[in-house]
């Protein structure tokens, strides 16, 4: 080929990338396609996969596991086994009934609707860039972009990209994710801002003369419209002063950890006006700027 | 051998049954692969396979379908894996060039310009979109270089075995 139709080639391949990549910021048409056919697909392979190694682990932990067990011991030795067994068992779905009948005491606030959903997925693949988890509700159930993610224990985060039945969620930790919180008992307000797995929150834009002590509670103040008001969040760690910044350099651990989260649950407001707000056919990061920068 | 060479000649309707099992069963481990390890990639690997196998044609249908899947998976703009898969064919051919594309160094070679593309392409994309993509790590760099190599050392004998070498 000769160098300057190389060049041609090249820029026309350019070209063509930037106006479709552009298009498609403005329109996001092909964003919803591969949401809709990448989740589903995904979804498909890990829903079925997880069943399958629940049962499985189930299965090998109450009987394959102790075939030579029975064999070897006596009566009174399996019996005692057994009852481990069950103990274990029982245990583990105690603590699922405990953690579902919490999913099922959480009252939503008022307007505010609640959908159960499962964890099926984490982080998936070198796209996933972003802290986030995937879930086995979508579009269908009546859920929408910015919905925010919840569990008895506090706040998880928000859906970020809804597929029809899979919808993946922006986790609190990420540093895209910027909640506006006040403290439980000072009512101080302030923004938190993730900074990655395995480190704590940030908080942001408190003045140096509010106090806000270590340990508050901080909780959702409502503001943006994205969480209902009064959620619990994170919990302040440590306080710092600065005579080179106006405000207090202050840090939090989220009260959920993502990674051991099964099931959780979408809140959506009944009135769902978000949709009409967040659509208008604006580009999505567009809308979460003029949103409060969320 | 796992499956006999003959199931990769078999025809139905004019398509490679055999064929179609393997790219499924490795689409399948793949979508696991990168459940168990977050945020890694394991269908690349698939795609160098094709290409070294000189299956131009399927190299492209397997790199847009898996771009399709790990875009719907992913969290940016639509528009990231297709440049990294192009990366991907475009650094594979200029750099066949140089090694011989059997060579595990060629692999290794071309799995570290991967993670860097992939470095390069996600931060400067994500800031494009008004998002706070972070670098990552050089231990999630060294995993993913692992990924590669590893995956393709894994796969390539079990392929090669079996797939008739022929372009389609």
């Amino acid at each position: 080929m000769r160098p300057q139709r190389a060049v041609f080639v090249v820029l026309f391949a350019l070209v063509a990338y930037v106006s479709l990549y552009t298009w498609n910021w403005k329109t996001g048409v092909l964003d919803r396609i591969v949401v809709v056919s990448g989740l589903e697909f995904v979804g498909g392979i890990l829903t079925p996969g997880k069943w399958a190694q629940h049962h499985v682990t189930d299965f090998w932990t109450r009987y394959v596991d102790l075939v030579g067990v029975r064999q070897e011991n006596d009566a009174l030795l399996v019996q005692v086994d057994d009852f481990r067994l069950q103990m274990a068992s029982l245990q583990q779905k105690a603590a699922q009934a405990d953690r579902l009948l919490g999913l099922l005491d959480f009252s939503p606030p008022v307007h505010w609707k609640k959908v159960g959903a499962r964890v099926v997925g984490h982080r998936l693949g070198p796209n996933a860039v972003l802290e986030t988890i995937l879930v086995d509700k979508g579009t269908a159930s009546g859920v929408v972009r910015d919905s925010s993610v919840v569990s008895p224990l506090g706040v998880v985060g928000w859906i970020h990209r809804p597929g029809l039945h899979f919808s993946t969620v922006l986790l609190l930790i990420d540093p895209n994710s910027h909640v506006p919180v006040m403290g439980a008992q000072s009512r101080i307000p302030a923004i938190v801002v993730g900074q990655g797995p395995r480190k704590p929150l940030q908080v942001n834009y408190v003045p140096l003369n509010d106090v806000l002590p270590e340990g508050e509670l901080l909780i959702t103040s409502g503001l943006g419209g994205m969480f209902p008001k009064g959620l619990p969040v994170a919990r302040v760690t440590s306080v710092q002063r600065s005579a080179l910044s106006l405000f207090q350099d202050i840090q939090a651990d989220p009260l959920v950890v993502p990674n051991t989260l099964e099931e959780l649950l979408i809140l959506l407001p009944y009135n769902s006006t978000r949709e009409a707000v967040s659509v208008n056919a604006l580009p999505p990061e567009l809308v979460r700027t003029e949103e409060g920068g969320r | 051998m796992l499956f006999p060479r003959s199931w990769f000649a078999l025809k139905k309707g004019g398509v490679k049954v055999g064929s179609w099992l393997w790219w499924t069963g490795y689409t399948l481990c793949a979508v696991w692969a990168q459940e168990w390890i977050a945020g890694i990639d394991f269908f690349s690997p698939g795609v160098i396979l094709c290409l070294q196998a000189g299956q131009w044609r399927k190299a492209l249908w397997l790199g847009i379908a898996w771009g399709i899947l790990q875009e719907g998976t992913g969290a940016l703009v639509f528009g990231a894996m297709l440049l990294f898969e192009v990366g991907l064919f475009c650094f594979f051919f200029w750099s066949k060039w140089l090694l011989e594309p059997e060579n595990p160094l060629f692999v290794l070679f071309l799995s570290v310009f991967l993670v860097a593309w992939h470095e390069v392409i996600f931060v400067g994309l994500g800031s494009l979109q008004g998002l706070v993509v972070t670098w990552n790590p050089f231990p999630v760099l060294f995993l993913q270089l692992f990924a590669y190599v590893l995956t393709w050392a894994f796969v390539y004998p079990l392929f090669i075995g079996m797939v008739p070498r022929v372009a389609d």
